[in-house]
């Protein structure tokens, strides 16, 4: 058994970390976060590294999927900027990941080459404002017009919609009592007449700015519909198909790589830091906390990379996926609280970007399927009898 | 002991109760600083012209000269009636350097400050935490000497809440050599407004300005400003932070107590049909509710003991980290089960405001008044007796 991270995921880690040490210096990423705020361009440079390349096939312009590196991407890019890590989902797995996977051979022809350049950037547009976990009962319609599909409604929670180019967005297109049985999925166009949008204010992951997204009469073309003719009313298999796993990954490497910043920061302190005459490395209780969360961060880290192995690898990975999803983000939400005590107020006060992983590492066990959905599925997943 | 009421302070809750639904503000606390203090201290000066300012306070300083349970049936009756929150700009002035100053001023500091803190006339905040010198209290370095009637003070202050809004401070300076540790300290009265103070606002987590960085250039401050003796300090700040971790803490922790209702409330009349909200239908969380009343339930228990010890005449010891540790972690905790109970709305600051800014508040109160860690210290050593 070879548990050792591949010499390609080193560089792979090499690349990220000098790109971020000579280009995003600790002071930018605050004031992205400063300013909510985070230039579109920044995404042209993630695709001048190759990293947009990495989840779209070798065929349209990309290197071939590979979700170990994406993982690695992510939480490379987290430990510095959690918006920049955002802006670099919202193109490889909201996007590459998913057209890929779904998309007609139009669609990928069309789409990928870009994706892969870092010329688009698409937003999630599934949840509705009294919908969130239930998604097979979204109320957003659509309806077919000849060789349109023309969508009204109201999502929620549309993160990084204001700078994308397309909503990826899970649509009523049947009788509404039917649930799973008439959803399709469809590219929105960002400018289309239309949509209006409204920025919610967040208390975390500043610099990519979430928003209600109101459509009125919104008209696309058919051939916007994810996997097209054959995918109408079928979009929730699209939807919880094999991206879903690779996808669930996402956010357990945000929160890893925040963690990790934390525990960076707080264990330098840690040493510059002096009270009762020692420094803070060397009293007890504090060399225990730092103790506690890297040893946490060891677990997070086995967990994910195995739950990334199996999807890479093609093996089936629901209830791994949920379990690192699940685990990751809540454990590294203590992990950053503790941190944050270690550094007593400075890690309340803006000067250290503690307060920041705070805030950052807070929406985790929400995102992306909260905790208690992930809960659901491992039971369900693992057969668990419900009477 | 005993927890069954009295008829006279049955009465009293009754008397405070009418009072307080009749004459609480309408109006929210505003947003901007100015507006703040203009609100704390008008409401404050409605309490005094009532009667309902320093309730335990002497009589000849401006209070009412009752017993201590009865200022805490004040707090509980507050808190019911969901009056604006304890922790305002009178706070630190009311809860511990008033009480400082009953305890260890001289006459000249409680005729002058005293009415002029119950009629909200005066905002206070504590000089203690320095850079270099936080849970070290001892090690602090803001220099203090005496020179013909004053003291000469030259330093900085950090973490200093609602500097920007006070008029006065408690200050701890050291005044003997730069090693004496405990021994070489002063706790004085700092008027804000005297020449050389220079108070810098600090940013917070919840991007509000709590505290303040607060510098020193040869400020003068008058000998008859020390409280206690020279070189002193150290047992007068102990009085301080006994009234600081315990007394202190039960207005704030009876609003918690009714916090944690309106959140039990909330989740019985909200719908889980949306499939976003959690609650009621999550074990999880309702398992969590009960956990956090029995919890609440400890500590009021708690807080009966250390006022029935209060009429008993004694002084606020170490006994108010116990409280202190219990309300700090106990706030954190409730306030992650608010924003687990309102599921993703939690992240619309927009709309889940009063929520948001309480739990990101919430991060700093194992930090402040001395860390948790602190608090377990002083636990071990002075309560339990253990060896360093």
């Amino acid at each position: 058994m070879d548990l050792s991270e591949h010499e390609d995921a080193e560089a792979l880690r090499d690349l990220v970390r000098s790109f971020l040490a000579k280009e995003v210096p600790p002071e930018l990423a605050s004031r992205w976060d400063r300013e909510d705020f985070i230039p579109r361009e920044m995404l042209s440079r993630l695709a001048d590294l190759g990293l947009c390349g990495l989840t779209v096939p070798e065929q349209y312009g990309g290197m071939g999927k590979n979700v170990l590196g994406m993982v690695i991407a992510v939480q490379e890019l987290a430990r510095r900027s959690t918006a920049l890590a955002g802006l670099f989902i919202q193109n490889a797995c909201y996007g590459s990941l998913n057209i890929a996977e779904s998309g007609t051979e139009e669609q990928k022809q069309r789409l990928l080459p870009d994706l892969s350049r870092g010329k688009l950037l698409f937003a999630y547009g599934l949840s509705e404002p009294d919908v969130g976990a239930d998604l097979a009962s979204v109320k957003t319609r659509a309806e077919r017009q000849g060789d349109k599909v023309v969508l009204n409604g109201y999502k929620r929670w549309c993160t990084g919609a204001q700078f994308a180019d397309y909503i990826y967005m899970l649509v009523r297109s049947g009788a509404p009592d039917a649930r799973y049985k008439n959803l399709s999925l469809v590219l929105v166009p960002t400018g289309a007449p239309g949509i209006t949008m409204k920025s919610i204010g967040t208390m975390g992951v500043r610099g990519l700015p979430t928003n209600d997204v109101v459509l009125e009469d919104v008209s696309v073309p058919f051939a916007n519909v994810v996997g097209g003719e054959a995918a109408w009313n079928r979009g929730w298999s699209l939807l919880a198909g094999p991206t879903l796993e690779a996808e669930k990954l996402g956010v357990p490497a945000l929160a890893i790589g925040i963690a990790e910043a934390a525990i960076a920061e707080a264990w330098e302190y840690s040493q510059q830091r002096e009270q009762f005459g020692v420094r803070l490395c060397g009293i007890q209780s504090i060399r225990h906390m730092l103790a506690d969360v890297q040893t946490k961060l060891a677990a997070c880290r086995s967990m994910l990379s195995h739950a990334a192995w199996k999807v890479h690898t093609g093996q089936p990975s629901a209830v791994e996926t949920s379990m690192a999803k699940l685990y990751v983000a809540d454990t590294a939400r203590e992990i950053v609280l503790t941190c944050q005590q270690v550094l007593g107020a400075y890690g309340y006060a803006h000067g250290f970007a503690m307060e920041r992983y705070v805030r950052d590492i807070l929406v985790m066990p929400i995102w992306g399927g909260s905790s208690a959905i992930q809960k659901n599925n491992i039971a369900n997943l693992m057969h668990l009898p419900r009477a | 002991m005993r927890y069954r009421e009295s008829i006279d302070n049955r009465h009293f809750r009754e008397e405070v109760r009418e009072w307080l639904h009749a004459n609480r503000p309408k109006e929210p606390r505003p947003g901007s600083v100015a507006e703040q203090r203009a609100y704390d201290r008008a409401w404050q000066r409605a309490k005094f012209d009532a009667g309902w300012a320093g309730i335990s306070w002497p009589k000849e300083y401006g209070g009412r000269g009752l017993p201590p349970v009865q200022q805490l049936i004040w707090c509980e009756e507050y808190a019911l009636a969901h009056c604006p929150a304890v922790s305002d700009s009178c706070w630190l002035a009311q809860n511990h350097a008033g009480p400082t100053l009953i305890a260890r001023g001289t006459e000249a500091q409680r005729s002058f400050h005293l009415p002029r803190i119950l009629k909200g006339e005066a905002a206070w905040c504590q000089g203690f935490s320095e850079p270099n010198a936080g849970s070290d209290l001892a090690s602090l370095r803001t220099r203090g000497v005496v020179e013909e009637d004053c003291l000469i003070v030259s330093g900085q202050k950090i973490w200093t809440t609602f500097a920007h809004l006070a008029d006065y401070q408690e200050l701890l300076i050291r005044t003997g050599a730069p090693d004496s540790r405990h021994r070489g300290l002063t706790w004085t009265i700092c008027d804000l407004r005297t020449p050389g103070v220079d108070i810098r606002p600090i940013r917070a987590l919840d991007g509000r300005y709590h505290n303040c960085e607060v510098f020193y250039d040869n400020v003068r401050i008058p000998l008859s400003n020390v409280v206690g003796e020279i070189n002193d300090g150290w047992s007068v700040a102990m009085t301080t932070l006994g009234f600081e971790r315990g007394p202190a803490t039960f207005g704030l922790f009876c609003q918690l107590a009714v916090e944690l209702e309106d959140l039990i409330s909330k989740a019985r009349a909200t719908s889980a049909e949306d499939g976003e909200h959690p609650q009621p239908e999550d074990d999880a969380i309702v398992f969590r509710f009960g956990v956090a009343r029995a919890q609440v339930q400890a500590i009021r228990a708690l807080m009966y003991q250390m006022v029935s010890a209060d009429e008993r005449g004694a002084e606020p010891g170490a006994e108010g980290s116990l409280m202190r540790l219990a309300f700090a972690e106990l706030r954190q905790s409730i306030l992650r089960l608010a924003m687990d109970a309102h599921g993703p709305f939690c992240l619309n600051r927009d709309e889940s405001r009063y929520w948001v800014d309480e739990y990101l508040d919430s991060f700093a109160e194992t930090i402040q008044g001395g860390t948790s860690e602190i608090q377990r210290s002083i636990i071990g050593e002075r309560l339990l007796g253990l060896p360093r």
